[in-house]
């Protein structure tokens, strides 16, 4: 069982979207709350892109990184998305949904 | 000069009479640069220029005959002043000072006050308060588009870059990428080469025409000459290049010339790692950058022949297609 919660919503912290570049496989995003500059691997990169989209669960982005990567959505994938997601979360790219 | 809030001025008129320092006699601009100073236009940057060093007016007189000063003046981008030392280090071990704005330069013997001027003109621009997004790469161009030659010193990049200035290249800088935030292109600022050891004599062996300051010894980089910018490089400074090709240069003795193609990110890094003020540039830098490493062919080049390593790059830029980026 990830220790994060399944159900926690996650949204980028600005309006509109990130500055996001797609370079085969490599993803380049500039945060304009920090004015830093980050290069993503692929399983980031596609996680912050389904997120700039629309707020998204855990539970969802793991179904999204298995189908993406063609890997079973086991406890594996989920401490993989976990880790990405709290990475995310610390370079300020994105936020928790607080419950209503 | 590139106006307030980062955008390129409107070129003045082409018909309009502009006063070359070379035309001005020696004496008249002798008298001009310690009195009121000249406003010296080097293409994107136009810098208020004082000299009271007599020594040094010839050696400017000589090396920026071909530039065209603003008369009457517009919106100066640096203020730059060299001037001799004390009365009594005049007498027993003649100095220049030298700054840049408000920048001291570290003083040098007066017989190389060329070179503190020239560290002045390079501070000048970096520090301005107009300045646009700075990246530390010779930039030349042809047919439009602009090759980016990224590196840090003693990498080979300005011989390569002056090689290529007499090799139907033109030479838009030696040291600085300028770019508009308006259009994202870059723009030219044209100044002698600055050379060091071994590349004086490899540059004046390959290109007869090129014409060279003195050599100055002894400077912390060891001997260093200046070359003369093309004439066509200053008389088209106000012709921008949009991006096209980075080529990330490196001079090992005996190599052989081997290309090596970057991937979009590593490429993208290299051109963050040399911009001077990327951090400060925000959203447009980023946006600068990325449109850089999308349009343009991203390579590593080690080479130790001149020939070789501009066939190379023609060929590259013979076959390398803008590329359209993936935004």
């Amino acid at each position: 069982m990830s220790p994060m919660q399944a159900t926690t919503a996650w949204r980028v912290p600005v309006e509109g979207m990130l500055p996001l570049r797609d370079w085969d496989g490599d993803y380049v995003v500039y945060n304009p709350l920090t004015g830093s500059t980050h290069v993503l691997d692929i399983v980031a990169g596609e996680v912050l892109k389904v997120i700039m989209a629309a707020p998204a669960t855990s539970r969802d982005l793991c179904q999204y990184v298995a189908d993406f990567l063609e890997i079973p959505n086991d406890f594996r994938t989920a401490d993989n998305v976990d880790a990405v997601l709290a990475a995310l979360d610390e370079l300020g790219l994105i936020e928790p949904v607080e419950a209503c | 000069m590139l106006a307030p809030q980062n955008q390129v001025r409107v070129p003045a008129p082409q018909n309009q009479e502009r006063v070359l320092v070379g035309d001005l006699p020696r004496k008249d601009l002798a008298r001009r640069l310690r009195r009121e100073g000249v406003h010296l236009n080097t293409g994107a940057f136009t810098t208020h220029l004082h000299i009271a060093l007599d020594s040094l007016v010839d050696e400017f007189a000589e090396m920026y005959a071909l530039y065209p000063l603003e008369d009457p003046p517009g919106i100066d981008d640096a203020y730059v002043r060299v001037v001799g030392g004390a009365l009594y280090s005049r007498l027993f071990k003649p100095v220049a000072h030298a700054w840049a704005d408000a920048q001291a330069i570290e003083p040098v013997p007066a017989e190389r006050a060329f070179t503190a001027m020239e560290t002045a003109f390079n501070w000048g621009v970096a520090s301005s308060d107009v300045a646009p997004m700075i990246m530390h790469s010779a930039v030349l161009e042809r047919d439009g588009r602009a090759l980016f030659m990224p590196a840090p010193s003693g990498s080979g990049k300005s011989t390569l870059c002056a090689a290529l200035a007499w090799r139907g290249w033109r030479l838009l800088s030696d040291e600085m990428a300028v770019f508009s935030f308006e259009d994202g292109n870059v723009y030219p600022n044209p100044r002698p080469v600055s050379l060091k050891n071994q590349a004086i004599g490899i540059v004046a062996a390959f290109e007869p025409r090129a014409r060279f300051s003195r050599v100055y010894r002894g400077t912390l980089k060891g001997d260093v000459a200046y070359m003369q910018s093309p004439s066509e490089a200053i008389a088209r400074a106000q012709e921008p290049a949009i991006p096209g090709l980075v080529v990330a240069p490196v001079y090992v003795k005996g190599a052989a010339t081997t290309l090596k193609e970057l991937d979009r990110s590593e490429g993208f890094r290299w051109l963050i790692d040399s911009s001077l003020n990327y951090a400060s540039m925000l959203r447009p830098g980023f946006d600068i950058l990325t449109r850089v490493a999308e349009q343009s062919g991203l390579y590593s080049l080690t080479y130790s022949d001149l020939d070789s390593a501009i066939e190379a790059i023609n060929g590259l830029h013979e076959g390398t297609p803008v590329r359209q980026g993936s935004a």
